[in-house]
């Protein structure tokens, strides 16, 4: 398949909903724990802040994009302000980026499965089985994931807010108070520490010359954005009834543990055996986007003649890195400290500037003609 | 270091799959795409031994 071939067109609503489950996976990882330690009681608030803040910059680089970039990928604007060289190294940056967010994913997604369903299966056979499906995926492309995720998306809302709702026996109110949690200075910190969850401003420099309608991106990434911020604060509020602020800091699998809780009876009890399946099928289509996005960049900025042959040799490099770390702890941690407190200077910061710089030189450039 | 020897299996399956593509795109004068495609090869290769090797022995 041809780089041209590459560029599948994709739907709108589609997109809305790779999107969407591409930033409510989150759910499923350690970001509700957090966003408990960081705001505590406020701990809903975070990602309402973090998706404004998103939204904003979002609208931000679609608008230059679709002003000076029409039809071109972040790695075709590097290349085009800054030469080939640049757009190699900004590939490289991303890829490696995507590599090692799938890696992260992937570890904590195998020892939930262990802890929960498989205790005596080896990580290593977890882990290749996850690789496999993950590369299957990513193999078809982008349109074969957004239909996969148009798919799965409506599953994926139903167990968030079904397991939010079976909890509400165990829901205490008062939990959520004090209102502002650690206070609003801290909320605002960490609604941009941790806003790196919401890496649709990077995919959307990834994707756009992919949309079906370029100009419907806008309504996709807005619409996107606050379903997912929305989905997640809910759930983080459920969260933040069901156990107490300092608790609900130290829960290793927060959803997992809330799953656990549902009791509604004798007969609806102990739901975390049907939920894990909806999860884990969740879980790797967000890793087949994080990969495929990585075989991509990689692709255009090495200028490669199809994605597909990274796939696997992305594949094994993030099954790999995702042993790594020695155990859960470690991997949480090294996912909290370089994936989302710094994450969002690769997330925001880089596709921003690259896409505002370009602009600048290209205007300039307009206006050196003119005046010629 | 059997079972090692057997988890290995896939990563040098992958590496000969990539370096073949590698061979590929240095025939056609991609000379770039070649590079990174051994590049990539030797350290999924190397990084995939090394978590293999601790796990295994």
């Amino acid at each position: 398949m041809s780089q041209e071939e590459a560029k599948s067109k994709v739907g709108a609503k589609e997109l809305v909903a790779m999107l969407t489950l591409f930033t409510s996976v989150n759910v499923f990882l350690n970001y509700p724990q957090i966003v408990a330690r960081s705001a505590m009681e406020a701990a809903w608030m975070e990602p309402i802040g973090s998706g404004i803040l998103t939204i904003v910059l979002f609208l931000v680089v679609e608008w230059l994009l679709s002003k000076y970039f029409p039809g071109l990928d972040i790695v075709e604007v590097a290349k085009e302000t800054f030469g080939s060289f640049a757009a190699t190294l900004v590939a490289i940056i991303f890829g490696v980026y995507f590599v090692s967010m799938t890696a992260s994913i992937m570890r904590q997604f195998m020892e939930n499965v262990m802890t929960s369903v498989l205790p005596g299966t080896p990580i290593s056979v977890i882990g290749l089985l996850f690789i496999v499906s993950i590369g299957y995926i990513a193999y078809h492309g982008l349109e074969g994931i957004a239909r996969t995720a148009y798919f799965v998306l409506p599953i994926l809302i139903i167990g968030i807010l079904g397991i939010c709702l079976l909890t509400m026996n165990w829901w205490e109110p008062s939990e959520l108070f004090p209102f502002w949690g650690t206070g609003v200075s801290q909320i605002a910190l960490g609604s941009l520490r941790y806003s790196s969850i919401f890496a649709n401003v990077l995919l959307l420099t990834i994707i756009y010359p992919s949309a079906h309608d370029p100009k419907a991106l806008r309504k996709v990434g807005v619409t996107s954005i606050a379903l997912s911020a929305l989905l997640l604060s809910g759930f983080c509020a459920a969260y933040g009834m069901v156990f107490p602020a300092v608790e609900a800091g130290n829960v290793l699998f927060p959803l997992y543990q809330l799953a656990r809780m549902v009791y509604l009876g004798h007969f609806v009890q102990n739901l975390e055996s049907v939920l894990i399946f909806m999860w884990v099928t969740a879980a790797v289509i967000k890793m087949a986007i994080t990969l495929w996005a990585a075989a991509y960049l990689f692709n255009g900025g090495f200028r490669w003649p199809t994605f597909r042959p990274a796939i696997p040799v992305l594949g094994v490099s993030c099954f790999a890195l995702s042993l790594v770390p020695s155990n859960v702890l470690e991997a949480e941690k090294w996912q909290e400290i370089y994936l989302l407190s710094w994450g969002w200077i690769i997330v925001f910061g880089l596709p921003l500037a690259i896409v505002v710089m370009g602009s600048i030189l290209k205007t300039r450039k307009r206006g050196k003609l003119r005046h010629a | 270091m059997l079972k090692f020897s057997l988890a290995m299996l896939v990563p040098l399956g992958v590496l000969i799959y990539t370096v073949q593509f590698g061979r590929w795109m240095q025939k056609k004068r991609l000379i770039l795409g070649a590079v990174s495609a051994y590049v990539l090869a030797a350290v999924s290769l190397l990084l995939s031994g090394a978590v293999l090797w601790q796990i295994f022995t």
